[in-house]
């Protein structure tokens, strides 16, 4: 039912499990069960993926983001401004930078961050944080979990959303495997 | 029960013997006078009690919504305002909930149910600019603009667009004082009633027309940033609403002919803001709305920056990160410690921003003083490691 949220011409593709190639090759990953690939790219090396719709899982993959991009793809410039990756940032410049890009990319006005830790993704150094958010109109507590890392100057991003109440923890301990196993491009 | 006519012809009455007379203040005070208050509108047929009764399912839902700021302290505050603005009598038919939402907006449903945005109390400079915009809002309710609009239309579309705002749509762009699609007559209506409450309230009449010409500005600056046209000079056919400069000229001159005195009360006003004004203005800064967010911290401390302006400065300049933004975030951080800043943020900024810079060292310093201040921050465990790295 969730999946009726989105565009009716949205096309979606089976994700078996073996090893995929996920946004045009950025990078590789072999999930432990089925997924949902949507067609519609969250950037121009993006991907995302569902299980049960989007309003109960996501998983959104980034990667290859170069110096003055934004992680999201910026659709509009004059009203909608993403902030921009620099191959300088701090990790905890990271997470400001993804709070920002995932919030003005959704119209979130409540995020706040629970936990930011050092952690790896696909072996690379970077970080993980655990934030909630809150969808207006909704008394549903919603949880992400993103991990952040930046590879030969480029950032690499693969975030997980999905309400508090059973989903998230229905998923995470896959979606945790995936971030530590995927293969950087 | 007074009819809608009556009380409209009251009003008009009102107004006209506003007009500026060679009279004394006094007079001019009197002649402001409002009418009586006939208590809240309740809805007389079987439409009215449909709709009514929609606008009392969102409130619940709003009620149980996370949207919702549950601060006793804040929340009283706020009423207390409005109650101050609007009158004893009038206020009670108010329930109003805070909002957390950057944007500068309040608005008012017919059933009484009153959305105030935290983007608007971050915004506000004194009590009585916050008196202004709720007593417009009230000014919608009680002359019932939504009503009028919905008994011309036999459509719910106010409904469908509160639903859409609860549902998240940006608001960032809207510089709208309210979400409804009020006629431009209503909205100026609003604002005139708006000022009556004003000119019999302790409040100056003068902080209504304040108001529009800083939104105006603000959103002036966003436009320069963004190499897009400046908007809210001019009232095109097609707007719903006056533009804000028209806006802010009849109100000056309503302020004008009131001629009242009245207390702003900015400093009781800065006071209870202080605790929330880092985070409100911390969602105001993910938005990444640079220029915009400068304007309105320079509003907000005018001649008279405390510590906490400084703080705020900084996280501005840190958090969009040039070189030069980060000379600016430091000297603002230490300015705040030196002026006795007791927010544990400004050694979090200050650690930061050095470490960007390169001073590493001195960066590792000012976050190991944030962390015996803060140590159970979310952060800790990724600002710990950070430390470690610059001592190696």
């Amino acid at each position: 039912m969730a999946l009726l949220s989105v565009p009716a011409n949205a096309g979606w593709k089976r994700i078996e499990v073996e090893e995929t190639k996920i946004a045009k090759g950025a990078m590789y990953a072999t999930p432990a069960s089925e997924w949902n690939r949507w067609s519609r790219r969250p950037a121009r090396r993006g991907e995302t993926w569902t299980k049960d719709g989007f309003q109960l899982n996501r998983l959104d993959f980034f990667g290859q983001i170069a110096d003055g991009e934004s992680i999201y793809k910026e659709r509009s410039k004059k009203e909608k401004p993403l902030p921009k990756f620099r191959s300088d940032m701090l990790p905890t410049d990271l997470a400001e930078l993804f709070e920002a890009n995932f919030s003005i990319e959704h119209n979130i006005t409540q995020f706040d961050v629970r936990s930011l830790e050092p952690a790896q993704l696909g072996g690379v150094a970077g970080v993980r944080m655990v934030y909630e958010y809150a969808l207006p109109n909704d008394a549903l507590t919603r949880v992400g979990e993103a991990r952040l890392a930046v590879s030969a100057g480029q950032l690499y991003v693969i975030n997980y959303t999905a309400p508090e109440l059973h989903y998230f923890d229905a998923s995470v301990d896959e979606v945790r495997a995936i971030m530590d196993n995927v293969e950087l491009k | 029960m007074m009819g809608r006519a009556a009380f409209g012809a009251m009003l008009l009455a009102a107004t006209v013997l506003g007009a500026p007379a060679a009279s004394s203040a006094q007079e001019d005070r009197e002649n402001f006078l409002l009418p009586p208050w006939t208590g809240a509108y309740e809805p007389e047929n079987i439409d009215e009690r449909g709709f009514w009764r929609e606008w009392d399912e969102l409130e619940t839902r709003l009620k149980h919504s996370k949207y919702v700021v549950r601060d006793p302290a804040l929340q009283a505050y706020v009423e207390d305002v409005l109650c101050e603005a609007v009158g004893n009598d009038r206020c009670t038919a108010a329930r109003i909930y805070i909002l957390r939402e950057n944007s500068f907006n309040a608005w008012m449903a017919p059933n009484g149910t009153m959305g105030v945005h935290t983007g608007l109390l971050m915004r506000m400079r004194n009590e009585a600019e916050l008196a202004s915009v709720l007593g417009h809002e009230f000014g919608h309710f009680e002359k019932r603009h939504t009503l009028q609009g919905f008994k011309q239309q036999r459509r719910t579309s106010d409904i469908v667009m509160w639903a859409a705002i609860l549902a998240g749509i940006d608001l960032t762009n809207i510089y709208t004082l309210t979400i409804f699609e009020y006629g431009r007559e209503q909205e100026r209506e609003a604002d005139l009633v708006g000022a009556r409450y004003l000119a019999v309230s302790p409040y100056p009449s003068r902080a209504a027309a304040e108001v529009w010409i800083r939104l105006i500005d603000e959103d002036d600056a966003r436009a320069e940033e963004r190499k897009r046209r400046k908007r809210n000079r001019h009232t095109r056919w097609l707007d719903s609403h006056p533009a804000p400069l028209e806006r802010a000229g009849y109100l000056a001159r309503a302020a004008e002919a009131a001629a009242d005195e009245g207390d702003y009360r900015a400093d009781r006003y800065s006071e209870v803001m202080e605790p929330y004004l880092l985070g409100f203005y911390e969602d105001q800064l993910q938005r990444n709305d640079f220029a915009a967010s400068k304007f309105i911290l320079e509003q907000l401390a005018g001649e008279y920056w405390r510590p906490i302006h400084w703080v705020m400065q900084g996280e501005l300049h840190r958090k969009r990160g040039t070189p030069r933004d980060l000379v600016t975030a430091e000297e603002s951080y230490r300015r705040a410690i030196n002026e006795g800043t007791q927010r544990p943020e400004a050694w979090r900024g200050l650690g930061l921003a050095l470490m960007r810079s390169g001073d590493r060292e001195s960066g590792a310093e000012a976050l190991t003083t944030y962390l015996e201040k803060v140590p159970d921050a979310p952060d800790t465990a990724m600002l710990e490691m950070m430390v470690r790295g610059a001592q190696k």
